[in-house]
């Protein structure tokens, strides 16, 4: 049943996004902008400060990855359909996870993109170790989107949502973005330091046991009134 | 909260009266070898950084306590706490570089210490602009954030501590000299008067809005023409 | 009463530090400069010479950190009255009115 609720929730995210498209493009194009700034921002005399892709990268994530938050939950919030979903007889627990699948599903298309194009852009040699990056991509992505689906969730009903979300997420990811950058950046050296990255991996996975219990374990109080 | 309703008169008078001995206290404490006179901030720098931990800690756990059983008793802790958070985050951060510039020549360093403490700074001051400006529930989403928070100190640390291990690490407070624990002990025990006294303040001031509050609401219940 | 006693305490707690670390100052300051001589040397080492960390007086330092918590804790408390005169005030109101 719980399986059931989340799967529902995250089709039906999926199905309105590829019927739409309409956050998938804004969240890439903004990810691209991002960028590019950076670009702009870091290089000098063309070629960009060490281990900067990888801040870039992840600098880049969280933006797009608020932003896409902001989106989705902007779309319930305007259909209503969040209000629908808490009258449901549904596990709320369970609808936090559809969410959650959905946004992450989102941020990681968005990666797909921003991967290549960071390594590409900035000379960074960040596809070293696939299996290792992915495994990076992935914990950093559910720590990140984890807190934000619930404090996105929360911030639905408040005036200042918009700002007062990156407000929230990005003092409590502050970890993830070490994690991420410092793994990644681990991975993109001459010789790629595997046990550092690892040591990384396994706290981003430590935080992500924690706070994604932590989020579980909220989000009905949070959510009812 | 009546318990410490009831203890305020005599924490006030503790809380001043150690503010008025600790000077003296501070003053005839030995020279730190090193850093010599500017080491004397320590002993209220300290003792406001153990105050903002300890606030951070009664709030978490206020805020965890409102989001299980929604009393509002708790919602009022947590709010008391996050604000004293603040404001000795706030001593703790501007003392800490007015030290530092003299005994390590510059401003701010990036360690585990100074990191965490600024982050958590950081996250209590989103606690109260969440509960100002977040709208319907802003105080369940404030308990949670500071709960958060809480839960995120040890994350913070260690991976600050791994960042910088490239880096070389200064201590922040070296090895207490024994001429120096007295003193410092009891500026510690000053600062958790102020804190408790503070606190206490702080709360009656929530229970007043509270009242406040309900008598709002009484009135428009009341039926027209009452 | 108890508003006069606090009066005095907070005089005595903010003119205490400063008049203790004035004197502290003039003695440091009546020294001669601590010089940091290298290894086997014992000669004298002009200020101008010194690091910089060694150059900055500590006494504005310290004393600029003890007025700044004296000033904030005041600052707060100072905060908290007028909040709960407010409050008060229009619980009164309030009350007045439900009492009409």
């Amino acid at each position: 049943m719980f399986a059931r609720t989340a799967w529902l929730i995250f089709r039906k995210d999926v199905t309105v996004e590829v019927r739409s498209r309409e956050t998938l493009a804004t969240t890439l194009f903004f990810a691209l902008s991002a960028v590019l700034v950076f670009a702009f921002a870091l290089v000098k005399e063309g070629r960009v400060v060490a281990d900067a892709a990888a801040g870039i990268l992840w600098i880049a994530i969280a933006f797009s990855g608020t932003l896409a938050l902001g989106r989705t939950f902007e779309r319930e919030r305007y259909t209503d359909t969040l209000r629908a979903l808490m009258l449901a007889p549904a596990d709320r627990p369970a609808i936090y996870v559809g969410k959650l699948a959905g946004v992450l599903a989102l941020i990681l298309v968005a990666e797909v993109m921003l991967v290549p194009l960071v390594a590409l852009l900035f000379d960074a040699a960040l596809l070293a170790r696939p299996v290792l990056l992915v495994g990076l991509l992935l914990t950093g992505t559910l720590g990140f989107a984890a807190v934000g689906t619930l404090f996105a969730a929360m911030l639905v009903r408040a005036r200042s949502r918009d700002v007062l979300l990156p407000v929230l997420l990005y003092p409590i990811t502050i970890p993830v973005i070490i994690a991420g950058v410092r793994g990644t950046a681990a991975l993109a050296q001459p010789v790629p330091d595997e046990s550092m990255a690892f040591f990384w991996l396994m706290l981003l996975a430590f935080f992500d046991t924690v706070f994604v219990t932590l989020a579980l374990w909220t989000f009905e109080p949070l959510m009812t009134d | 909260m009546s318990l410490l309703q009831r203890a305020f008169p005599a924490l006030l008078v503790a809380a001043m009266g150690c503010f008025v001995v600790a000077p003296y206290l501070i003053y005839q404490a030995p020279y730190e070898s090193t850093m010599g006179l500017v080491q004397k901030i320590f002993y209220f720098h300290a003792p406001s950084g153990m105050m903002m931990f300890l606030g951070a800690f009664i709030s978490g756990l206020a805020g965890a306590r409102y989001l299980m059983k929604g009393t509002p008793a708790s919602d009022r802790v947590a709010a008391a706490a996050a604000e004293l958070v603040v404001v000795f985050g706030l001593i703790v951060l501007v003392t800490g570089p007015l030290w530092a510039r003299k005994a390590w020549g510059v401003w701010w360093q990036w360690d585990a210490r100074l990191t965490s403490s600024l982050l958590l700074w950081t996250m209590f001051m989103a606690c109260m602009l969440v509960r100002k400006y977040g709208g319907p529930g802003a105080e369940k989403l404030s308990a949670a954030v500071a709960l958060f928070g809480m839960a995120n100190v040890p994350f913070v640390y260690v991976s600050v501590n791994v960042w910088r291990t490239l880096h070389p690490k200064t201590s922040v407070v070296p090895s207490l000299a024994p001429g120096m624990r007295g003193p410092f002990w009891f500026c510690a025990l000053t600062f958790l008067l102020l804190f408790l006294v503070l606190l206490s303040v702080r709360l009656r001031l929530g229970e007043q809005q509270e009242e406040l509050e309900t008598l709002y609401l009484d009135l428009d219940d009341a039926p027209v023409g009452a | 009463m108890t508003r006069i006693l606090l009066a005095v305490v907070m005089a005595l707690g903010v003119a205490g530090p400063r008049v203790v670390e004035a004197r502290q100052a003039q003695a440091v300051s009546a020294q001669p400069a601590p010089a940091a001589p290298a290894d086997g040397q014992g000669e004298f080492v002009p200020v101008s010479e010194l690091p910089p960390t060694e150059q900055l007086p500590a006494a504005p330092l310290v004393l600029g950190a003890y007025a700044f918590i004296w000033a904030a804790v005041l600052v707060y408390v100072f905060l908290l009255r007028r909040r709960l005169a407010a409050v008060q005030k229009d619980l009164d109101q309030l009350k007045r009115q439900t009492r009409s």
